[in-house]
């Protein structure tokens, strides 16, 4: 065991080890995700959910990954097949990369990069890619319409996105996500949350259209374009795109913990767990996961026009303003 | 201005608290409702108060009914009266029209409040009530009397009940 446990720290050894460890999460975070949007959807429509596969249907995800692993996986005839069949993974990796930088406790971050703010933006990006290959790679007009409709929706809240950052980085002095959570302290009061709630709004409507997720949906928008991108995927390839859904809105929204909510902090002083500070960024990013799903079952979906009005003439000038205010501040106090 | 998001807040505040209300869903393999009076289940027939008078297995528009009759003294009167050795209804043909029981002179002929037919062959569905099983995949015939009929409707005869036309007569 104390072998084990000096062999840890060797480096190689650590990253990869903390990295399969992340990968595991990601996989089963997606997993547990779809079982409790199932649940969540259920209940607010005064329905049960799945509740027939184990003790209450907790064991439901691990039917659906069965039923997916033995489908067929069928491509159109004339797709680009490796395009078509790199697509998933383009979009499964990045939303499983960025979470190398999430800090989850005092001490526990995969790696702790100096520039993971850059990190995070830069390796979401990819996700668009992604979703043009799925398009591109089909050879179907729906897949090809919800691909440039991803495109241009995904890169356009890039830009609200990234300015909302901006704040908190202003504010910590700092790219590093274990330095911004450090410097929240660990009083509810002094996360970012407060000075910064225009950006923490801004961040988490721009970080709802970049997952893709409902009143942004048009990527996928199955009442005019089936299943948009994903129409032509089936088993495991659209298993994976599912998982990179959902794996990046867990992505979104442990960045919205760590950046406006004090990552690992408790919320009052005498709540520290020490270690086990992890607890804390497992309740807040599961309520921040939470209220997405409740966001998408109670809100409908933007119409293409309205989704690019949000993006340039609310969001950003919002967050340009909000610069502005940020820096007199800093410079006045 | 202050009016922008109300609605969506409401939206929200409306999906939260159906999120915490009372599920609507019957489970339904466990809990099944009570079924609304004259609701029509499968059919069954009280086999002692039949009296073979076939006319459930004329009306039934979907020939679901397969009755054999013969003559005994069933009741002890020395007279021997129509008696139904074999009845089955094919629960794969019957479409729940109730004709049947209407038109039952003896009541003996009705719905209950079963309604999960199924089985993983069609042939299961049809349940016998006679002592002597009737084969429910030969269509059955109404006694009609004999005629002579037309030389042209000596056609290949077809699983359809020729349609003799004098069965108003």
């Amino acid at each position: 065991m104390e072998t084990f446990l000096h062999l840890l720290e060797i480096e190689p050894i650590r990253l990869i080890i903390s990295f399969a460890a992340v990968l595991f999460l990601v996989l089963n975070l997606a997993a547990v995700l779809t079982m409790a949007e199932r649940k969540v959807s259920g209940y607010i429509h005064l329905r049960y959910g799945p509740n027939r596969v184990g003790p209450r249907g907790l064991l439901q995800p691990a039917a659906d990954v069965f039923k997916l692993f033995t489908k067929e996986n069928v491509s159109p005839g004339r797709s680009d097949l490796w395009v078509f069949l790199g697509a998933p993974i383009a979009m499964f990796i990045p939303a499983a990369l960025v979470w190398v930088v999430v800090p989850f406790a005092p001490d526990a971050v995969v790696a702790d990069i100096n520039v993971a703010v850059l990190f995070f933006v830069a390796i979401t990006s990819i996700g668009a890619l992604g979703v043009v290959m799925a398009g591109y790679g089909s050879r179907s007009a729906f897949s090809l319409l919800g691909a440039l409709r991803g495109a241009a929706q995904m890169i356009s809240y890039e830009v609200p996105l990234i300015l909302s950052l901006l704040g908190v980085v202003m504010l910590s002095g700092s790219l590093s996500l274990v330095d911004i959570v450090k410097a929240q302290g660990d009083t509810i009061w002094t996360w970012y949350f407060l000075p910064q709630l225009p950006m923490f709004v801004t961040f988490y409507i721009a970080g709802l259209a970049e997952v893709k997720r409902v009143p942004f949906d048009l990527p996928e928008g199955e009442s005019e374009i089936v299943g948009g991108f994903m129409v032509e995927y089936s088993g495991m390839t659209w298993a994976l795109i599912q998982a990179a859904e959902f794996a990046s809105m867990a992505v979104m929204s442990s960045i919205t913990v760590t950046l406006f909510l004090g990552g690992w902090q408790p919320p009052l002083p005498f709540l520290d767990l020490g270690n086990f500070n992890w607890v804390w960024f497992g309740i807040k990013t599961a309520l921040i996961m939470f209220t997405l799903q409740w966001i998408r079952w109670s809100v409908p979906r933007l119409r293409m026009d309205q989704l690019m009005d949000l993006g340039w003439k609310v969001l950003v000038p919002i967050t340009l303003i909000w610069l502005f205010v940020t820096a007199g501040a800093m410079l006045i106090f | 201005m202050p009016q922008v998001g109300q609605g969506i807040l409401k939206g929200m505040g409306v999906t939260l608290q159906h999120l915490f209300g009372q599920k609507i869903t019957r489970q339904y393999p466990e809990y099944k409702r009570n079924l609304p009076e004259r609701s029509r289940g499968m059919l069954t027939v009280d086999m002692d108060r039949c009296i073979a008078c076939l006319q459930c297995m004329r009306i039934c528009p979907d020939h679901c009914i397969s009755i054999e009759q013969t003559k005994r003294d069933a009741d002890g009167s020395g007279k021997p009266k129509p008696y139904a050795v074999g009845f089955v209804i094919d629960d794969s043909r019957c479409m729940y029209c109730s004709l049947c029981v209407e038109v039952c002179p003896v009541n003996c002929i009705y719905h209950t409040e079963e309604f999960e037919a199924q089985a993983y062959n069609r042939l299961e569905l049809a349940r016998q009530f006679g002592e002597r099983p009737v084969d429910p995949t030969i269509d059955p015939k109404p006694a009609v009397k004999k005629k002579k009929k037309p030389t042209k409707e000596k056609a290949p005869r077809t699983v359809e009940r020729p349609r003799t036309g004098d069965e108003a007569a």
